[in-house]
C-alpha cells in the first residue's frame, strides 16, 4: 500500500494504518536518531517521541511535501531540541576532555582491528559532537545516513547550494579538529 | 587550480558530484600536490568512520511500546478544515487594525487645544496680572513690597481662609 493511502487512513483515525507507517519508517527514524546520539537507548527514546509527535501532528499534514520528508523534518527538529538540551547539560558537566587526551589508535593486527575501528569511531563521534549544530546535521544526513543532496535540501528546507557549501565546511572543520590525532598517529603535519 | 578549489572538488568527488572534466583536473592536481594528497588520505580515513553499523536497530517491542503510549494519548483531534483559514483571517484583521490605527494617528488633523484665558493673554503679549504689573512698576522698593504684601492678604481673605 502507498504511503498516501496509509496517511489518509491514519488521518481518518485508523490506528492500524498508523501502525503500518511506524513499522515502515521505524528503522530509518531510529537510525537517524542513532546517528546523532550514538546511544541505542537514547535513540530508541527519541524515535518513540518522534512517532508520538507525528501521530499528534498527522491530522495537520497537508502533503506540501512527501510523508517521508515531513517525518524526517519533524525528526530533525526533535533531535535538534534534544541536542540543545544535551549541550546545556554537557556544559554543566565536563566536556570533551576525554577526547582530547585520547589518541587515534594504531592498527596492531587483525585481532585488534575491530577494536581499533570502534575506538576510532567513538573518538570521531566525540569530535563530531563539538561541531556547530548546522554542520553536525548536514554531516549526519549525508555521511552517516547517506542521504542524497536533494533529499537533504528538502528535509532542511534549504537550497542545493546551501547543502553543498555547508557540507564542505562541515567536513573541513571535522578534519581540522581531527588533525592533531592524525598527526599523533604518524601523519606528517 | 589552487589547493582551495582542489579541496572543494575533492570533497565533491566523494559524492560523485564532479563532471568528467573536473575529475581529470583534480586528478592532475593531486598528482603534483603533496598537501592535497594528504588531505585526500585524511578524508578517506575519516569519512567512512562516520558510517553506522547497519545492524543497529530499535530496542525490542518498539511498536508495542509505542502503541501503548498512543493509547494513553487517545485519538488526536482532527484539525478542522476552517481552523487554519480562521487563523489566517484573524492575523490579517489584526494587521489591518494596526495599520488603520496608525494611519488615523498620523494622517488625521489633530484638534488644536483651546487656550486658557491666561494662555491667551500671554499669547497676545499681555500680562495676565495687570494689578501685579502695576505694583511692580512702582518706583520705590519699600512701597512696592508693602503693596505686594497687602494685596496677597486681600486675596487670601477673599478665599475665606481664617487669618489671625
Amino acid at each position: 500500500m502507498e504511503d498516501r493511502e496509509l496517511v489518509q487512513r491514519a488521518q481518518a483515525g485508523e490506528g492500524e494504518a498508523f501502525g503500518e507507517l511506524v513499522s515502515r519508517y521505524q528503522n530509518r527514524v531510529f537510525h537517524l536518531a542513532f546517528g546523532f546520539t550514538r546511544d541505542r537507548a537514547a535513540a530508541d527514546d527519541l524515535a518513540q517521541e518522534i512517532f508520538l509527535k507525528a501521530y499528534l501532528a498527522l491530522p495537520g499534514f497537508r502533503w506540501k511535501a512527501e510523508f517521508s520528508t515531513w517525518l524526517y523534518r519533524l525528526a530533525i527538529n526533535h533531535i535538534k531540541d534534544y541536542l540543545r538540551k544535551m549541550k546545556r547539560k554537557e556544559l554543566r558537566e565536563a566536556p570533551l576532555e576525554e577526547a582530547r587526551v585520547q589518541q587515534l589508535p594504531d592498527d596492531r593486527g587483525d585481532e585488534e582491528a575491530e577494536e581499533t575501528l570502534e575506538r576510532r569511531k567513538k573518538l570521531l563521534a566525540k569530535v563530531m559532537a563539538t561541531l556547530p549544530e548546522k554542520y553536525r546535521i548536514v554531516l549526519t544526513l549525508r555521511d552517516v545516513e547517506g542521504m542524497a543532496y536533494e533529499e537533504i535540501a528538502a528535509v532542511l528546507g534549504a537550497s542545493l547550494g546551501t547543502v553543498d557549501s555547508r557540507l564542505h565546511r562541515a567536513r573541513k572543520l571535522l578534519r581540522e579538529k581531527m588533525e592533531p590525532y592524525l598527526i599523533q598517529e604518524g601523519r606528517t603535519p | 587550480m589552487n589547493c582551495r578549489q582542489a579541496e572543494r572538488w575533492l570533497l565533491r568527488s566523494f559524492d560523485n558530484r564532479l563532471t568528467i572534466g573536473e575529475r581529470e583536473k583534480l586528478k592532475e592536481h593531486l598528482q603534483t600536490c603533496s598537501r592535497c594528497q594528504r588531505l585526500e588520505a585524511d578524508y578517506q580515513l575519516l569519512l567512512p568512520l562516520l558510517k553506522l553499523d547497519e545492524k543497529a536497530e530499535p530496542l525490542p517491542f518498539f511498536e508495542e511500546r509505542l502503541s501503548r503510549k498512543i493509547a494513553q494519548l487517545g485519538r488526536p483531534q482532527p484539525e478542522i478544515l476552517w481552523q487554519p483559514i480562521l487563523m489566517k483571517a484573524a492575523t490579517i484583521a489584526l494587521i489591518g487594525l494596526i495599520i488603520i490605527t496608525g494611519l488615523m494617528i498620523f494622517l488625521l488633523p489633530g484638534k488644536s487645544p483651546a487656550l486658557s484665558q491666561t494662555e491667551a493673554l500671554v499669547f497676545q503679549d499681555q500680562t495676565p496680572f495687570p494689578e501685579v504689573q502695576q505694583i511692580l512698576n512702582e518706583g520705590q522698593p519699600e512701597q512696592r513690597n508693602l503693596r505686594l504684601m497687602f494685596s496677597s492678604l486681600e486675596a487670601r481673605e477673599i478665599s475665606g481662609r481664617h487669618w489671625p
